[in-house]
């Protein structure tokens, strides 16, 4: 049973905390935090960072990912932004898991936003980034879920995220996707499985397939941005079969 | 900018203005003649009046607090023998002198613990007070001897419960200071004094009129400074009322300032030796330990600092309240290292004023929120 999440009671931590946000509700499911979000870190540096933002969250927090904008003009276009100047905090399924597993916007805020305009002022000073910067597009997708998974062969990734969107079984005795020959209720990867398969996946699956078929020469890219289900299922097949 | 500079400038405008000091002598004059003239005509009491503390030794600082004002403090030694008049007595009489005049009736503030304050309005966007601290001769038959016995007022569950005598002796701490500072005064004064009267023709009739108090050497430059930091520092702090006295300051800084051989140094050189010393007494605080040239000592859980010319604890209440005066005091040392010490160059901006800089980090700190990154988030982008 999924716990329900008060939004505003949320959104009011997160004021009450970041005294100068405030919030305002501009449809019936869709609110705005702005304001300056002003913070200093202690760890790992001692940074001092004030921000203009806007964040915008909707009651289907946390299944959806709340988009944040710096309105002060502070971060350059070059920097990790999308074209509509939300911030590419982080890569989106990374965000997602972490919501899953603690589905706090005030923890959102200090273990994305926070760490994300501390990098950025790191980067500033140092041209380093403290914590790494994720390449760009699909590559930094690849990259986290090399991380996350512990595999480096990108066929062994496709394979579990198909399976996941596929809705395998993750207790049964089948033979686990990574390609280890081993059962699932054995593999490492059984608590990963269970992970994912609570979040959609079917972006990250889509981009990465696109990709490996690109650099194996395969195919040409197959399908036109945004991802369609119709041509979706074209390609991989109906989940329901 | 670089942080000598920038001290360099602040400094100069911390100091009292000629026209402000000239102000502050007629006053304190007006107020010891009246004072004079009451006990002589009431009494036949012969009374002495003369300026202390850091108005005498000239370091005197515009305090952080603008509601305060330049503090002024007045020896009023009441010539009569220790014996013949109780500590109550004495303090009631100066109090009645100064009640008996229809104007400074007004400006006097309540009683305080060894002092009667008189509080002017502000004038040309100055304030002043000045602390008048009855007192008589600790020995009256030893002309020599300048030490005085004051009066401190003793109270028990918020009642006056009594009045006793302390020891001390301004007049021998103001020389045993310009002793230390003789030398650099010497080297500088012909300069400086003509140079103060050239810019202000209008007070002085001569160069010779210009008063050594406003003439500043290194050492009392410093001190100007570390007053300074302190009082910014305290502004803030919960620990406002312990935060560590003037004349604790002025004798360890020019104690260590006579020792350590830092005379010829450049200023921000010393005063980083001078906290560099006192730093190291900061093993007292948890250990009683002995500390070279203990400057400050700690036995038996109480604290010490000697005046260097008489029998006087500066530090007597300082294990008071869980040792919250030693606290507060090391707690200042600390906030020298980050601010004066361990200055950042880079930090300093022209527009910027010594206010500015010691709250700086304290002000902000206040009310921003702190985070410790404990999530190694890497950014990322779409496309």
């Amino acid at each position: 049973m999924e716990k329900i999440i008060d939004i505003e009671e949320q959104i009011i931590e997160l004021t009450n905390f970041y005294k100068k946000l405030k919030y305002k509700k501009i449809q019936r499911a869709i609110y705005i935090i702005y304001g300056e979000l002003e913070f200093k870190t202690v760890s790992p540096e001692v940074v001092r960072g004030k921000y203009n933002v806007e964040i915008q969250v909707t009651k289907r927090f946390p299944s959806e990912v709340p988009s944040v904008k710096e309105v002060g003009g502070i971060i350059p276009e070059d920097f990790h932004k999308n074209d509509s100047e939300t911030l590419c905090l982080g890569v989106e399924t990374e965000i997602k898991l972490f919501l899953r597993n603690t589905p706090n916007l005030l923890k959102f805020v200090n273990s994305f936003v926070v760490p994300y305009f501390y990098s950025f002022k790191i980067w500033q000073k140092t041209g380093n980034f403290p914590f790494g910067e994720r390449p760009h597009f699909v590559n930094g997708i690849i990259e986290f879920y090399k991380e996350f998974l512990l595999l480096n062969n990108l066929s062994s990734i496709i394979n579990i995220l198909k399976y996941i969107y596929n809705k395998g079984d993750l207790n049964g005795y089948c033979r686990c996707p990574c390609g280890s020959g081993k059962n699932i209720n054995e593999c490492f990867h059984q608590e990963k499985l269970k992970e994912l398969s609570k979040i959609n996946i079917k972006d990250d699956l889509y981009y990465i397939y696109w990709y490996y078929n690109k650099i194996n020469g395969k195919r040409k890219k197959p399908i036109i941005f945004p991802l369609t289900l119709e041509n979706f299922e074209k390609l991989y097949g109906n989940k329901n079969k | 900018m670089k942080a000598i500079d920038f001290f360099k400038r602040e400094i100069d405008k911390l100091d009292i203005s000629p026209t402000n000091y000239k102000l502050a002598v007629d006053r304190y004059k007006a107020v010891g003649s009246c004072i004079e003239d009451y006990l002589k005509k009431e009494f036949g009491l012969d009374v002495h009046i003369y300026p202390q503390g850091s108005f005498k030794i000239g370091t005197v600082t515009y305090p952080a607090d603008r509601d305060d004002g330049y503090d002024i403090d007045l020896v009023c030694e009441v010539q009569e023998a220790k014996c013949k008049i109780i500590p109550r007595k004495l303090k009631e009489l100066v109090g009645q002198a100064l009640k008996s005049d229809s104007v400074y009736a007004n400006m006097i503030d309540k009683e305080g613990r060894r002092c009667w304050t008189i509080i002017y309005k502000e004038q040309n966007g100055i304030k002043f007070h000045i602390d008048i601290l009855p007192s008589v001769p600790e020995n009256i038959e030893i002309v020599e001897d300048t030490s005085i016995a004051t009066t401190t007022r003793i109270k028990e569950n918020n009642m006056i419960k009594d009045y006793v005598w302390d020891s001390t002796d301004p007049i021998a701490f103001a020389q045993w200071f310009d002793n230390i500072n003789k030398k650099s005064y010497d080297s500088i004064q012909l300069n400086y004094r003509t140079f103060l009267y050239e810019s202000n023709k209008n007070i002085y009739d001569s160069v010779d009129d210009v008063p050594k108090e406003l003439i500043k050497t290194k050492l009392q430059k410093i001190i100007q400074i570390l007053k300074r930091h302190r009082d910014i520092r305290f502004i803030n702090s919960n620990n406002k009322d312990a935060k560590p006295m003037s004349m604790i300051i002025t004798t360890l800084v020019a104690t260590i300032y006579e020792r350590v051989n830092i005379e010829h140094e450049d200023i921000m050189v010393t005063i980083k030796k001078i906290v560099e010393e006192l730093a190291k007494y900061k093993i007292l605080i948890e250990h009683e330990e002995f500390v070279s040239n203990g400057l400050i000592q700690k036995v038996n859980g109480k604290w010490k600092i000697r005046n260097p010319v008489a029998d006087e604890n500066l530090a007597d209440r300082w294990h008071e309240d869980n040792n919250k005066k030693a606290k507060a005091f090391f707690q200042w040392i600390t906030w020298l290292e980050k601010d004066v010490v361990n200055i950042d160059e880079r930090q300093l901006n022209e527009n910027m004023d010594l206010m500015d800089y010691f709250l700086r980090e304290e002000a902000l700190d206040e009310k921003i929120p702190t985070i410790e990154i404990d999530r190694e988030t890497k950014p990322w982008r779409k496309l």
